[in-house]
């Protein structure tokens, strides 16, 4: 679905925000990007929908080369992206015409639209939600919003550019959720977080530092390797971090992910004496 | 210096309400809601009810809030959103005054506009994502803003503007020429924050201070308010993170739908864990492993776990008790 070919991308020749990057995200992958700031982590996710141009190398989305300008709104249909600040997102007063924005604008036929926008507010569980005012939303609600407006444009791939960051909690497990759900579906998912919670139930996690991907693989694969993330001041799941505590003290748990699987492993250790 | 809230209540109502005194309010209120409620209460109008997720049928942001800040205490605010926390902490430096109720600062009334004007400076406030209100040219100019407003001389307020951000760990000499809005987010915060420390507060007040942050950043920042304290600082901070409550609060109130859910130090706070989550909060990650694992039957000393590191110290105690055979590679001795 997305190819990226030793893309090399700089803002202004100093340095290469991104290093040689050679990636291949598979159709309905649930991808995490995590990494410290300056690792080149939301400069790599605004490749994929074609905001940003690599000085060497190519990205493919389904196909098509991002930098053929001409294609640029197939591209940007196939990739929807939903950013960290749920004010800069919003354009219209009323929900349900801040949803129709990207489809209409894609020439979509008003007979259609009434069905997109109604189907997007679905997909993130704000049904009912047409008439609001956006003024009047919460953050998390906002950034929904925003969702579903990019839901209206039926593309493949989702990209979150921290787009939880922003937001409490509680709106946080909500957006996951959502992400969880539509990629249940098919679409696939390109998160950029430093959230452990929402890394811990990817598919896969890449791990950036200086422009490079240093880490790839499962969350397991990727979160076993601690002493590496804690340089790079990143964290990882509590249940990780408990993990290699509990073996440092010398009681040999394995490494988990799961509070639930790491509480099973503690009791039975325990419960063997 | 003291701040204490007594039966703080607050609508978000009629436009009279704002006005100081009670015989105006009463007449205003009496034009507006007729002869019978003529008393302190307002009626909001649904337009100007907070939509974030509170009963819609509520009149009251705070209901019935007392406490008590004691000059150099770190107290934590949490609650779901919308249970009234930015709405409370507005009442600590006058920015809101309570629709019935009193907030006394070292006694005096904050509603009364010659308290507040005195005061001015003594509470200061940061607001989530602070750094959205930089505007001036220079980070000087915009950390020399609130001292220059209190009409203090170009010589007073270039030491205050040195200090202040030397307290945020910014270089003076490196960055006070820059425009603010050349510098990364976290610098930019630190920015913002030090235009309020340049006021010389008493008490600090902070909404979500690591709102948006990194987790580096983050450490750092929680570290600098930390310190802050320590220096002698009364501080509160408004916080979805428990362990940071945990972590750096003596004392925490929890906010539940505009009331006070629970009061006291972070051991008694989440000694309710059950509670916490039924009002949509929790407890800290590591605490939550120790009750579930106490549950299945293994004792821990300790009545509230911060974070992991004291978790596993203490599990691995246990363990050795088991196991007196056990090695372990931790600096220190715990036997």
């Amino acid at each position: 679905m997305i190819d990226f070919d030793g893309v090399r991308f700089t803002y202004d020749r100093d340095h290469y925000a991104l290093n040689g990057i050679d990636l291949h995200i598979p159709a309905g992958q649930f991808v995490c990007i995590l990494g410290g700031n300056g690792s080149g982590k939301s400069t790599l996710s605004k490749h994929v929908n074609a905001l940003l141009m690599p000085d060497e190398g190519c990205v493919h989305v389904d196909g098509t080369d991002t930098r053929e300008q001409g294609l640029w709104y197939l591209v940007r249909s196939t990739a929807g992206m939903v950013f960290q600040n749920p004010d800069d997102q919003i354009v219209a007063t009323l929900v349900e015409n801040d949803v129709a924005f990207g489809p209409e604008n894609l020439g979509v036929p008003s007979s259609e639209l009434r069905e997109r926008v109604t189907e997007g507010l679905r997909a993130v569980g704000l049904q009912g939600f047409e008439l609001r005012e956006t003024t009047a939303l919460s953050g998390g609600q906002k950034q929904r919003v925003a969702i579903a407006g990019v839901l209206a444009m039926h593309p493949r791939v989702l990209i979150f550019d921290e787009a939880s960051a922003m937001i409490d909690p509680r709106g946080r497990k909500g957006l996951l959720k959502v992400a969880r759900n539509l990629n249940d579906a098919g679409m696939t998912i390109i998160m950029v977080t430093h959230f452990m919670e929402e890394a811990a139930q990817a598919d896969r996690v890449i791990v950036m530092k200086a422009g490079s991907a240093v880490l790839d693989g499962t969350p397991s694969e990727v979160f076993s390797h601690a002493a590496e993330l804690r340089e790079l001041n990143l964290d990882v799941p509590f249940a990780t971090e408990l993990s290699l505590e509990l073996q440092e003290q010398g009681v040999p748990v394995s490494t988990h992910l799961s509070e639930s699987d790491l509480e099973e492993d503690v009791c039975s250790l325990f419960s063997r004496a | 210096m003291q701040l204490v809230f007594e039966g703080v209540s607050y609508a978000y109502s009629s436009p009279t309400k704002k006005r100081s005194g009670k015989t105006s309010q009463k007449k205003a209120d009496r034009r507006l809601f007729g002869k019978r409620k003529a008393s302190n209460t307002a009626t909001a109008t649904s337009d100007e009810k907070a939509a974030w997720g509170n009963d819609p049928n509520s009149e009251f942001a705070l209901q019935d809030v007392s406490f008590t800040l004691e000059e150099g205490e770190f107290l934590g605010i949490c609650g779901h959103t919308g249970s009234g926390k930015s709405t409370l902490i507005q009442h600590m430096n006058g920015l809101l005054s309570p629709t019935m109720g009193r907030v006394l600062l070292d006694g005096k009334d904050l509603a009364n506009k010659e308290t507040q004007r005195l005061c001015r400076g003594n509470v200061g406030v940061v607001f989530q994502y602070p750094e959205h209100q930089l505007f001036a040219q220079t980070v000087f100019d915009d950390v020399a803003f609130g001292p220059r407003n209190l009409g203090l001389s170009e010589d007073e307020v270039l030491m205050r503007v040195r200090a202040a951000l030397e307290h945020v760990r910014l270089d003076f000499d490196e960055l006070h020429d820059l425009s603010p809005f050349e510098l990364s987010g976290g610098q930019q915060r630190r920015v913002a924050f030090a235009g309020v420390l340049a006021m010389r507060p008493r008490i600090l007040v902070l909404d979500e201070p690591a709102a948006g942050l990194d987790p580096a950043a983050r450490t750092s920042f929680l570290s600098l308010i930390d310190d802050l304290h320590k220096q002698g600082l009364t501080v509160v901070m408004v916080s979805h993170s428990m362990e940071d409550l945990a972590r750096l609060c003596d004392q925490l109130l929890v906010l539940n739908q505009g009331h006070v859910f629970a009061q006291g130090t972070p051991a008694e706070v989440f000694a309710d864990a059950e509670g916490l989550r039924s009002i949509g909060l929790d407890v800290p990650a590591a605490q939550r492993t120790a009750n579930a694992l106490r549950a299945k039957g293994i004792k821990l000393p300790r009545a509230l776990y911060v974070d992991a590191k004291e978790l596993a110290q203490d599990l691995g105690c246990a363990y050795r008790t088991l196991h007196p055979s056990t090695e372990h590679a931790v600096k220190g001795s715990d036997a």
